[in-house]
C-alpha cells in the first residue's frame, strides 16, 4: 500500500527535465544508450527486446511545487494555495513523460562494423506550463488587480501520445569516430496544442471614461489545435488502430557520434527528435480572436410615450462581443508541431583495469576501463524556454554481469538530484533498473521530481 | 540450482527502494477544505442626461421620472447563483441640475415584480457645478435571494421640482463587485 500511494503520488506531482535519461546515457552494454545517441559506442552485436518490456520510463514532476507544499499535516490548506499560485512562475511547468519499447531489435552484419537496429516505441509527453496571470483571475478575480493585465501568453500547453518506429544505423568512421542516424516515422494517437497564444485582459480605471473601468481583451490571439481527440470523443474512433497507425503522420531524424579523444578520454554528443508531425485529420481547434472593450451598459432612456420598445442591451452586448471578440469551436484546421528536439553531450573519462588488457592488438588497441566517470549535458527545447540539466557521474563494472552507475544532476530546479543505475546479465538475459532522485524516497511528498526505468532483453556480446 | 548473486543485488536493492519509498505528513483529505473565493470588479450601467432628457419633445412639458431597464443574464447563470457571497453595488452620480434625483435600482423578475431594490437620493447642485453622490449598497445573505431571483435591473430616476429651471447635466456610473466561493471542488 505504500508503495502504491508512494507510486500514485508521483504520478500526481513532480517534474524532472523530462525525458533526460542521464543514467542509460553511455551505458554502453545496454540497447537502450542507441536511443539516446544512435552514434553511440556499444559492447553487443545482437539485441532483442522482450516485447512491450525491454524499456519502459517514466517522469513526472512540477518545477516549483511538491506535493507536500500544498497537503503538508496543519495549517490552513487554502494560504499554501494561495502563497504557491504568488510563488509560482509563468515559466514553472508541470510534466509527464512515458515511453514503452512495444519492439527492440538490432544486429550487427558479419563481417562489419555497422549496427543497425529498428523497433517501435509509444510515448506520451506532455507539458503545461503554469498559466500565472490566468489563474490568479481565478483564484482571486480582478478585484485586487485593477490596471494590471493578465497574460494570455501565459497559458502554454503541448501534449502528445504517439507511435514511433525507428530505424538507425551506426558506423565507424575512423578509428576515433562512430557516427550513426536514426530514422523515426511518427504515428500521432493524440495531440493538444496551445502556444504562441498572445493578449491580454485588463481592467482599466478610467477617470475620464464614461464609467468607472475598461475591461479590455487587447490583441486576443488564444489557439488550441487538437487532433485525434474528436473521434474518441465521439466514440467513432479506435485508440488501438491510431495507435497502429493513425493519419497523422510525421518524420524525425537523430543522429550521433562519439569520438575518442585518446585512450581514457572520449567525447559524444546527439540531437534526437529533429522532426515534425502534421496533423491532417481528426482535427478540433479552438480560436479566439480580436479586441473588445466593455465600459458596461449604456442606458438610453428612450422618451416613454414615443412607444419605442425597450432597448435589448443585453442581447446588443452579447452580439457585440460575438463580433468583436469570435469564440470558434467548430474549427477543423491542418496544422504542423514540432517535436522536443533534444541535445545530449558528454565528456568520459576511463580508467582503472583495461578490459581488453594493457596491450590487445586484437582489439585495435581500443580500451574498455572498468570505471567511467565524466559530465553529460542534456537540453530540451520546450515551448516557452529550453531546459537544460548537467550531470555528473560514476560508472562501475562491477564484473562482467554487473554495472552500475550512479549520477549527480543539477538543473534550474533541483541540485540534489541522485540517481542510480543497476544492470546486470544472465547470460544473454539482461535487466536494467534506474531511478533517480533517491534521496526524496524517504518522502516523495516533498519531492519537485522522480523518474524510474528499467528493462528485459537478450544481449549478444562479441564473445 | 544455479544462484544468481548480481539479481540477488538487484531486487536487493529495488525493494529497498520501494521500502524507503513513501509518502508521508500529508494530508489529502485537506482537498475538501479548498475554497476558491474570488472577487470580480465590473462595470454595470452609465448614462450621461441632460435638460433633454427631462423635457418631453412633443409637449415641452417637464418630465418628472425617466427609466430604462436591461437584462442581466449571468444572474440567472448557475454558476453565479450557487457561488455568490456577496454583492456591493457603487453607484455614482455628478449631478450638475439644480434640483436632487431620487434614483432607484429595481432588481425584476421575468414577470417584472420588483424583487429588490435600492433608493437613494442623488443631491442637487448649489453653484451649477456637478456635485457627487456615491452610494454602495452591500447585499449578503438572506437578501441574496432576492438578487437570485431576478433577471432585469431598472434604473427609475425621479426629479424632485424646486422651482429652479431644469437645466443641467446628469452622469451616472456604476459598478458591482460580485464575492464568489467555490467549495467542494
Amino acid at each position: 500500500m505504500r508503495v502504491l500511494l508512494a507510486l500514485g503520488v508521483i504520478c500526481c506531482t513532480f517534474t524532472a527535465i523530462a525525458q533526460n535519461k542521464q543514467l542509460l546515457y553511455n551505458v554502453d552494454d545496454l540497447p537502450q544508450t542507441l536511443l539516446l545517441n544512435p552514434g553511440a559506442e556499444i559492447s553487443f552485436e545482437k539485441h532483442i527486446g522482450v516485447p512491450f518490456f525491454s524499456g519502459a520510463s517514466f517522469t513526472v514532476g512540477s518545477s516549483g511545487v511538491s506535493v507536500y507544499d500544498i497537503f503538508q499535516e496543519g495549517g490552513d490548506i487554502n494560504t499554501r494555495i494561495s502563497a504557491a499560485i504568488n510563488s509560482l512562475g509563468n515559466k514553472d511547468f508541470f510534466t509527464v513523460n512515458q515511453q514503452l519499447e512495444i519492439i527492440s531489435y538490432g544486429w550487427k552484419p558479419a563481417f562489419k562494423e555497422h549496427y543497425f537496429s529498428f523497433g517501435i516505441y509509444q510515448e506520451l509527453d506532455a507539458i503545461v506550463y503554469f498559466p500565472k496571470d490566468l489563474a490568479v483571475l481565478a483564484y482571486e478575480g480582478n478585484a485586487g488587480y485593477i490596471d494590471a493585465p493578465f497574460k494570455f501568453s501565459d497559458l502554454s500547453v503541448a501534449a502528445e501520445a504517439l507511435t514511433v518506429y525507428h530505424f538507425g544505423i551506426s558506423k565507424p568512421i575512423t578509428e576515433k569516430l562512430r557516427l550513426g542516424a536514426r530514422l523515426k516515422l511518427y504515428s500521432s494517437i493524440v495531440n493538444v496544442n496551445s502556444t504562441d497564444n498572445q493578449g491580454q485582459f485588463i481592467t482599466r480605471t478610467t477617470p475620464e471614461g464614461p464609467n468607472f473601468y475598461s475591461h479590455e481583451v487587447q490583441n486576443a490571439n488564444v489557439i488550441a489545435n487538437t487532433s485525434g481527440i474528436l473521434s474518441l470523443s465521439e466514440g467513432n474512433g479506435s485508440p488501438i488502430a491510431a495507435a497502429i497507425l493513425s493519419g497523422n503522420l510525421g518524420l524525425g531524424l537523430d543522429i550521433g557520434g562519439t569520438y575518442r579523444l585518446n585512450e581514457r578520454w572520449t567525447a559524444t554528443a546527439s540531437v534526437l527528435d529533429f522532426g515534425a508531425v502534421a496533423h491532417v485529420k481528426d482535427l478540433r481547434n479552438y480560436e479566439l480572436t480580436g479586441d473588445y472593450a466593455l465600459e458596461g451598459i449604456e442606458f438610453e432612456f428612450p422618451a416613454i410615450l414615443d412607444g419605442t420598445v425597450t432597448t435589448p442591451y443585453w442581447q446588443n452586448l452579447e452580439d457585440e462581443i460575438d463580433e468583436q471578440l469570435p469564440f470558434k469551436d467548430e474549427l477543423s484546421r491542418k496544422y504542423v508541431t514540432w517535436r522536443p528536439l533534444k541535445i545530449n553531450a558528454s565528456l568520459n573519462y576511463g580508467f582503472g583495469t583495461n578490459l581488453y588488457g594493457d596491450c590487445d592488438c586484437t582489439n585495435g588497441g581500443d580500451s574498455k576501463f572498468a570505471n567511467n566517470a565524466g559530465v553529460q549535458l542534456y537540453a530540451i527545447n520546450r515551448p516557452l524556454a529550453p531546459q537544460t540539466a548537467v550531470t555528473l557521474y560514476f560508472d562501475r563494472r562491477w564484473t562482467d554481469n554487473l554495472r552500475s552507475k550512479i549520477t549527480y544532476t543539477a538543473d534550474t530546479f533541483s541540485r540534489k538530484n541522485i540517481g542510480l543505475l543497476l544492470s546486470t546479465n544472465i547470460n544473454k538475459f539482461n535487466v536494467y533498473l534506474a531511478a533517480d532522485n533517491l534521496l526524496e524516497y524517504p518522502n516523495l511528498a516533498k519531492a519537485y521530481n522522480a523518474s524510474l526505468q528499467f528493462g528485459f532483453q537478450l544481449t549478444f556480446d562479441p564473445n | 540450482m544455479k544462484s544468481f548473486p548480481q539479481l540477488k543485488l538487484l531486487f536487493g536493492v529495488l525493494s529497498f527502494i520501494l521500502c524507503v519509498a513513501c509518502v508521508k505528513d500529508v494530508d489529502f483529505d485537506q482537498a475538501d477544505e479548498i475554497i476558491i473565493s474570488p472577487k470580480v470588479d465590473l462595470d454595470l450601467v452609465f448614462f450621461e442626461l441632460d435638460t433633454e432628457n427631462f423635457i418631453a419633445s412633443d409637449t415641452g412639458m417637464p418630465v418628472s421620472v425617466i427609466r430604462d431597464t436591461t437584462r442581466l443574464e449571468f444572474l440567472d447563470d448557475g454558476f453565479v447563483r450557487d457561488n455568490l457571497l456577496q454583492i456591493d453595488f457603487v453607484f455614482r452620480y455628478d449631478n450638475s441640475f439644480p434640483q436632487t434625483f431620487e434614483h432607484s435600482a429595481l432588481f425584476l423578475n421575468d414577470d417584472d415584480e420588483v424583487q429588490y431594490a435600492v433608493t437613494f437620493d442623488v443631491a442637487a447642485s448649489l453653484d451649477g457645478m456637478a456635485n457627487t453622490t456615491v452610494f454602495t449598497q452591500t447585499i449578503a445573505e438572506p437578501d441574496l435571494d432576492a438578487i437570485r431571483n431576478s433577471i432585469k435591473m431598472l434604473i427609475e430616476l425621479t426629479l424632485e421640482p424646486n422651482g429652479e429651471p431644469i437645466i443641467g447635466e446628469l452622469r451616472h456610473q456604476s459598478k458591482a463587485v460580485y464575492s464568489l466561493e467555490f467549495a467542494e471542488l
